[in-house]
Formats: structure tokens, sequence, C-alpha cells
């Protein structure tokens, strides 16, 4: 087969033969499961974890289809790779992983997974109330099981995925008015909390941890966040032009 | 590195040697290893295989770009590659299918070759840089609206804090963005809102610190490209013009080589995000470098990204006029404002001789930086021998010249909003010395507004003579010693401003015998003058008319 070009045509623009497009249910639904997988993988490792993490992270990468147009690619891979093969992993040095990068590190300051420790002493209060109404909002409350403050990441990360679920099912009712208002709460949520301090926990979780899984699941949260800012901003943008409603 | 290369070209137009580019490839670059790969290249994603992750870079010459560039990209992302780091050539439309069999393959060759020096500077783009655009259907459908349409991503810049002088108050990216896409944080931080940039790169080649990164088109992969297309190691196809291109253009350009053509294969294409990034700075540097003339190919469209299109043709005009001074041709640069690819073939039918090409290549590293413009200037006057008592004023001048009236109290809050360090305050025994060196200034204007006495001007000037020499003291003063531990005070002139605004307050005494350290963090020294309780009233009645005063405390 010869360029068309060398066979002397001259080529005509085209539109790219990028991936077909994915209804937006679906979308919503895929985001969803990438929350409720970092989530997990920022929850104190327990038995429970590293009996379904590894199963789940290979039935993902089974199916690369969906997310593999996606920027954030590359990063989601390696965490689930690093994931499906933890498979009957060494629960004690997971659990000292899980300490050593987030609770007490011996190599200097751990990686604290709360938001409110990134923003001065004097804002701490200010965060976990704006959490609580943003949480109150939209028709939840953390457990009282859960003996994490609600400024912990995998609250906020599984906060965003509650969004998302909803947004999901708004889309398939058709409801456009209230799929965009979905959007735009996972927009405030992301603009006002995790975009905000999630990339430097990140970048000190890399320092102490390096390409040990911590540094790759929280590299991975990173990626996939700065990719779902932009995102929700692009989908939002069609809307906002008023051809949505 | 990996280059792979399309059997095509073999046969495409005039046909490139393959072999003959292979050798010259593999002459300056043993370690690199050259694949042919079968056509067709519209499919050149298909080329792309997991295997190539470990090459460290990856350059494909094609016989056509034809919008393959998001297919690739995709597939690149999904493989785990740096996609803004694989460097596409069109060597079908500015070779194969533009000149003469031995010239095109002379041209293949050094295109490679640059596109291996620009693959080397690049460094990794991460999520920062990316930024998704959804292509969505003109029509609106309910279909439409329940869909992510096709998404492809775009480059944009990325701000490295450590090297920003935003928090310093500079704003030159800020005022160069023209969608108004760059502000400060609460924090004082630059950000850049990914949703209004269009990627037109203004911001990074005018940043005073090269603090911006741009996969793709920093000023880093830039230079390095353009050094390699102008090295002296190849001696045909000279002299050589470069041709910043913009890539909006990629239409008007597969439409360029058509029979009867008349471009001069000594134009080397330089693909940048958009027009409106190429400076005065990089035009001139082009010259010094080497190019006998450089030209920018605006792609003159409504959806420009730059949008500002006087500006473009502001910076040309600064560059031929800076050409003028120093004695050469101002047509060594041009600008091209056509999408008629006939009258563009016929404007680069020949690459006119400045008369200040280096046959023998750069004698020194390039710098593409805001910075480099005082060095290329001088450099280009030495080679004109042009005298060093000219210059000239001009709106789009990369560079500037700050002058001072009287009333400077040496406060050095211009020089802390200098993101240059053109200004510089010193301290001697001979007491305080505000210095200015234009080599460093780019006009950029930050500092006047810092004056808290308005006696600070820049104006945009072009001085060889200022240029040529060091820093310039325009101010100096003596700085009274404190009475307890020696050091220095403040300016005297700015001791004399206090004692003007305070009058006969009791605080001028201490104001003007201790500094500032003495009376504000030693409590002893006010305590053994048993006059504390005194000075706080009268330092709580005088707050609200004190401005001057602690805007003189800075210094």
């Amino acid at each position: 087969m010869s360029c068309s070009r060398a066979a002397g045509a001259r080529a005509a623009p085209r539109r790219p033969a990028l991936e077909g497009d994915l209804p937006l249910h679906e979308l919503a639904r895929l985001r969803h499961a990438v929350y409720r997988v970092l989530t997990t993988v920022l929850l104190y490792p327990d038995a429970e974890w590293i009996a379904i993490l590894p199963r789940v992270a290979g039935e993902l990468l089974a199916e690369t289809r969906p997310l593999s147009r996606f920027a954030f690619w590359p990063a989601w891979e390696g965490l689930l790779r690093s994931l499906r093969g933890m498979e009957g992993a060494d629960r004690a040095a997971l659990e000292a992983a899980y300490v050593g990068a987030f609770m007490v590190s011996p190599d200097g300051a751990p990686s604290l997974p709360y938001e409110s420790a990134y923003y001065p002493p004097e804002a701490v209060g200010e965060v976990l109330a704006s959490l609580d109404q943003e949480y109150a909002r939209a028709g939840f409350s953390v457990a009282s099981s859960f003996k994490e403050p609600p400024d912990h990441a995998a609250v906020e990360l599984e906060f965003m995925g509650l969004l998302c679920q909803e947004e999901a099912e708004m889309w398939e009712r058709e409801d456009l008015a209230g799929s965009v208002e979905r959007l735009r709460r996972e927009q405030r949520f992301l603009e006002r909390h995790l975009a905000r301090w999630f990339p430097e926990f990140a970048r000190r979780a890399a320092e102490l941890d390096g390409g040990a899984f911590y540094g790759l699941a929280t590299g991975a949260a990173r990626d996939f966040l700065a990719h779902d800012v932009d995102l929700v901003a692009a989908l939002l943008g069609r809307y906002r032009e008023g051809a949505g409603t | 590195m990996i280059v792979l290369l399309c059997e095509e070209l073999e046969r495409l137009g005039h046909g490139l040697d393959l072999a003959a580019v292979e050798e010259a490839l593999a002459a300056e670059h043993a370690e690199v290893e050259i694949r042919r790969q079968a056509g067709p290249c519209e499919k050149a994603a298909a080329w792309l295989d997991p295997g190539l992750k470990a090459a460290g870079g990856l350059i494909l010459g094609l016989c056509s770009i034809d919008g393959g560039r998001h297919e690739l990209h995709a597939r690149a992302r999904r493989l785990g590659l740096d996609p803004f780091g694989i460097e596409v050539l069109d060597l079908g439309t500015f070779c194969a299918l533009a000149h003469p069999r031995p010239q095109a393959t002379t041209k293949a060759g050094l295109l490679l070759k640059a596109a291996l020096a620009k693959a080397r500077a690049h460094q990794k783009s991460g999520p920062e840089n990316t930024k998704p655009v959804l292509s969505w259907d003109q029509q609106v459908s309910r279909r439409a609206l329940l869909t992510l349409p096709p998404l492809r991503y775009e480059a944009v810049p990325s701000i490295r804090q450590d090297a920003c002088a935003a928090e310093e108050g500079c704003r030159v990216c800020a005022k160069a963005c023209p969608r108004a896409a760059l502000t400060p944080s609460d924090d004082g931080r630059m950000v850049l809102k990914k949703a209004s940039c269009t990627g037109c790169g203004a911001c990074v080649s005018a940043c005073p610190r090269g603090a911006f990164d741009f996969p793709g088109a920093s000023l880093p992969e830039i230079e390095a490209q353009v050094a390699a297309l102008l090295n002296g190691s190849t001696r045909d196809l000279r002299p050589r013009g470069i041709l910043f291109t913009c890539r909006q253009n990629a239409a008007t350009l597969e439409r360029f080589p058509r029979a009867g053509d008349t471009s001069a294969a000594e134009w080397f294409p330089v693909e940048v995000p958009c027009a409106g990034m190429v400076t005065p700075t990089w035009l001139l540097q082009c010259l010094d470098l080497g190019a006998a003339a450089v030209a920018v190919l605006t792609c003159g469209r409504e959806t420009c990204r730059f949008g500002q299109p006087e500006v473009v043709r502001g910076r040309v005009e600064y560059a031929q006029q800076a050409l003028s001074m120093l004695g050469a041709s101002p047509e060594g640069v041009r600008l091209l404002e056509t999408a008629d690819p006939t009258e563009l073939a016929g404007a680069l039918a020949f690459v006119p001789a400045s008369g200040s090409e280096r046959r023998d290549g750069p004698s020194r590293p390039a710098l593409f930086s805001p910075l480099g413009t005082a060095q290329t200037l001088l450099d280009l006057a030495g080679g004109q021998g042009a005298g060093l008592d000219r210059s000239f004023i001009h709106p789009h001048s990369p560079l500037g010249v700050v002058e001072l009236r009287d009333g400077c109290t040496g406060c050095g809050a211009c020089v802390h909003a200098c993101p240059t360090g053109a200004l510089a305050l010193g301290r001697g025994q001979e007491g305080l010395a505000l210095t200015f060196e234009a080599r460093r200034c780019v006009g950029c204007g930050e500092c006047a507004p810092a004056c808290p006495e308005g006696v600070l001007r820049v104006e945009k000037t072009t001085d060889l003579a200022r240029l040529s020499r060091g820093k310039l003291t325009l101010y100096r003063d003596h700085e009274p010693r404190c009475l307890a531990c020696g050091g220095p005070i403040a300016p005297q002139k700015m001791l004399e401003k206090i004692r003007t605004l305070l009058g006969d307050d009791r605080a001028v005494g201490v104001i003007t015998q201790y500094c500032l350290t003495c009376r504000g963090g030693h409590g002893a020294l006010l305590c053994g003058r048993g006059d504390l309780r005194d000075w706080k009233g009268t330092t709580e009645m005088r707050r609200g008319n004190t401005g001057g005063q602690s805007r003189g405390e800075r210094g």
C-alpha cells in the first residue's frame, strides 16, 4: 500500500479517526470507578483490601479500551499493574509501607493524607466546616464508623466518586440540567479542595516513597485529578454556551 | 533515539535518497537507530509499538502530516510514550515534493538532525501540560449532548514556581497573554487557567526568567533545533534561512509545493504553535547563529491563537529597524502574511544574503531567552563593524532603558520588582548605590509603578552604547550608621524625607539614629531610654499618616 501523496493524490482534509463517541453516562461511571479504586487504595490496607483490589485491577486491565484514550492512562495503567501484582501480597509489608508513607516516617515528615495539613493552622476549622457543608449539601455525611476526619484523602475522593455516580444517573435519565448541576458541583469541589492540596501531598509522597507503591498511587491519583479538573471544565464549557439548555 | 522514515519518500515527488539520509545521520549520530517503515504514513500511528518506550526519543519522517497528529498522540499515550516528545517531520512538503532530489536529500538530513537536537532538549511533559479539547459537533442534537465527542489533547505551558518572580510582583507573562489566562493567585503565585489558554506560547517566550515549560515548543527545544539547522558541518544549502511557521498553517503548507514552485531549498521550517510566540529576540538570534535571513509565516486566520497580528508585525518591524541600525539589510527579517501557496513560494524564492551570515556556524550556544538579546545585538554589531553610538526607540523593543529623575530615596522597591536583576542595590564603603545593567533589562516596566517616589521611567530603547557597558550607577547615597550596632540605617535622602514627614516627632530621633533591627528587634534599647510608654503612644497616633515612612523602611 502506498501513501496517498506518493500515489499522486492530494490528501483531502479528514476528521481524525479518534476513539468513538462515549456516552456521557458511561464516562461518569468510568470516573466513578476510578475514584472508587483510588479511595480504597488510600485507605489503611486490611485483609479485604488485599483480597479485592488486585482482582478489580486485573478486571480493569483486561478491558483497557474505554480509559486508554485519556491522558492519565499511563499513570493509571501503572497503578493497576502494580495492584494486580499484589495478589497474595504480604499484608504486614503493605501496612508498613502505608504507615511509613502517611503516618510516621523514619525518613522525615510523612506525607499526611489530610487536606488541613496543607493549610496554616488557623484555616483548619474553616476547611473542615467547608467540607461538612459540601457533603451535607449533596446529602452525605461521613459514616460514624469511619475513624478519620472528613478531610482525609479517601473521604474526599469517595465524595467525588459519589457525585460522578449521581451525574451518571442524571445522564441516563437524559436530565441535562441535573447533569450540568452535578458537573458544576464536581468542579467546585475539585477546585476548592482536591485540586488545591492533592498535588503537594502527592509530591511529598513521591519524595518519601519514590517508585514504591504509595508514591505510584498518589502520583496516579494526582494525574487523574489534574485531568478531571480539565475534563469537567471542558464539558461544562459546552453547556455554558447555552447549547445544552 | 529512534528515527522512523516512510519508505514512500523514495518515490514521492522528486524523491529522497533515503540511504544518503541515513548515512548523513549515522555519521554524526551513531547512537541513533534508523528504521524504514513501509507506508502508508497516513497511518503512522500504527508504527508505534511498546518497544519504542525505551528509545528515549522518537522522530518520524513522513510524506505528509495531514492531520494525523492526534491519532499519533492518542496511540503514543496508550503505549505510555510522551506524545509531545515525538517529533513529526513533513519531509514530503518541505523536501521530496519541493526540491530536486540531491537538495531534497540534504535538506531532509538537516531537518532530521535538527529534530534529533530538539528531541534531546525535550523535557517530559506532565498532566499540567495537557489540555483536553472536545471536538463537539457543530449541529446540536440530543445524541451529541449525551455523548463525549472525540477527545484530543493540546499542549499548554506550565510554570516552574521556583523560577517564577510573580511573588515579587512580576506580571510580564500575564501582560503577554492575549487571553488573560494567567492570573496571580491569592498567595501571589502565577496560575495558568487551562480553559482560557490557547497554547500560543506568548508567555513562554516573554518570561525573562525562563520559568515556563512548554513541551514541544520550550525555549531549549527551539534553540537546539535552530542551532542544529544552522550548524556549519553541512556545507551545502547555504546561505540558509529560518522560516518560523505557525502550526495552524499546516493546511497552507500542505498545498505549498506545486509544479513550478520557486521556493528555495535553503529555507528551513521551524514549526511553532503560533507566530505570536516569535519574539524579536528569536529573529535576531537566528541571524546571530548564522542564518542569512529569517521569516515569520503567520496563519492569518480569524481563529489565530494569539489574535494580535499587529504585535507580530511590530516585532518584525523592530528587528528590521535593528538591522538597519547595525548597517545590515532589513531584508534579513521578513513577515509573510499569506495563505496563498503560490504567493508564499514566490516570497521564498531565494534567501537574501543579509550580510550577517557566519559561514562557520555559531560561535557560542544560542540563548533564546529575552536576556540573550543584548549579546545578540552586540555580536551582530561586531560582525557588521557597526559603531556603538546607535540607538532607537520602538514600542516592541525587547530591551529597555531605566531613567531616574531626582527624588530617589534608595528604598529598593524597584530592585525588588525587577524580574531580571537589571536593577540592583549595592552597599559598600561609599554608601549605597542603585545600579542599572542595560543588557539585562527587557523593558517590562515592572519597576516604574513600584517606585513610591514616582521618579523612575522605562523607555523601550535599544541603545548599543549602554548595552556594551556593564552596570551604570543611577543613584548613590551616604548611609548614616546605627548608634547601637554600627550597621547602615538607611540612605541619607530617605532619612531626610522621614524628618520632613514627621517634623519634630520624637520618633524621628530613634528612626534616624538606629537601624531597623536595633530599634525594632531590641526592646531593651528603647526601655533603656525610659520612654517606652511615650514611644508606643506616639507611634499609634501617627499610624494613619506614615505611609512614606513604612515604604522607606523597606530599604
